[in-house]
């Protein structure tokens, strides 16, 4: 059965001005979290389940998408790296996690799990075929 | 608000016999699925557990866990990989996701989202320091 679920959030990074950094997110279909002790410091989620991506509609309909490499030029405090991770998973058909990090530079690197292991699995096992653990693919 | 889901589900794969697959799995409450067309391959999921990583107390109160390389010693096909990916969340606080490999040998390799983005972040960035994307930490 279809149930697809996902979830995704930053760590929490030090930024220059907290009211600027989250002013900037409004915009967003995000959740903004302030850390309880460390004042200069947010997490971004998004409780509603999918991703924080930052992309949003402008008044002609039109879709809005802001990198987080720029977020991150503008508002990390100089040595802060924002880390994202996503996972998802429809039941039974496919799983599926995500990561990436960005510096204040704007720099980024980014990695996917199935990638992850099948850069193992030829490490371990040599050029092997397998079935993906999604959908219904089986090999010969 | 904080909910905890986590999903399980390996590839599908083709066995020795599937009789024999299916009942080795039996007492572990995993979900074993067979494929529509081809009668040798079947993929297992969760089921009521969060986890492929499962378990069950037997009749001397002993936990037995389910030994995944001794599985697929047991039952695949040569040249067969099984693949388990799992993924879990508690919104907001914790995500985790994680994916291992058996061959029919019963060797395993195994990858943690986590740490290959760390594995990243060190290639590309080098020896800094970041806080972890679960809970509250801060650097």
């Amino acid at each position: 059965m279809a149930d697809s679920k996902c979830t995704a959030r930053t760590n929490y990074v030090r930024v220059k001005d907290i009211d600027a950094a989250m002013k900037s997110l409004e915009p967003f279909d995000v959740d903004v979290y302030v850390h309880e002790t460390q004042k200069d410091a947010l997490m971004v989620g998004n409780e509603h389940g999918g991703s924080v991506s930052l992309s949003r509609f402008d008044e002609a309909g039109k879709i809005i998408h802001i990198g987080w490499g720029d977020w991150c030029k503008a508002h990390l405090l100089e040595g802060q790296i924002l880390v994202i991770q996503e996972v998802c998973a429809e039941k039974l058909r496919y799983t599926s996690g995500y990561a990436a990090a960005y510096s204040q530079n704007g720099e980024y690197v980014c990695v996917r799990l199935d990638s992850a292991l099948d850069s193992a699995i030829k490490a371990k096992f040599g050029d092997v075929k397998y079935a993906g653990p999604n959908y219904s693919e089986v090999v010969v | 608000m904080e909910f905890f889901y986590g999903t399980a589900r390996t590839n599908y794969v083709r066995v020795k016999d599937v009789d024999a697959a299916i009942k080795a799995l039996g007492p572990f409450r995993v979900e074993v699925h067979r494929h529509r067309t081809e009668p040798d391959a079947i993929m297992v999921s969760n089921g009521e557990n969060c986890t492929l990583r499962a378990s069950y107390v037997n009749e001397d109160k002993d936990e037995v866990e389910l030994d995944w390389a001794q599985w697929c010693r047991d039952n695949l096909k040569e040249n067969q990989i099984l693949v388990i990916n799992e993924v879990s969340a508690e919104s907001p606080l914790y995500i985790h996701s994680d994916a291992c490999a058996y061959s029919h040998e019963g060797d395993e390799v195994s990858v943690s989202l986590d740490e290959a983005l760390e594995d990243a972040i060190r290639a590309k960035f080098g020896r800094v320091l970041y806080a972890s994307p679960i809970y509250s930490e801060v650097i």
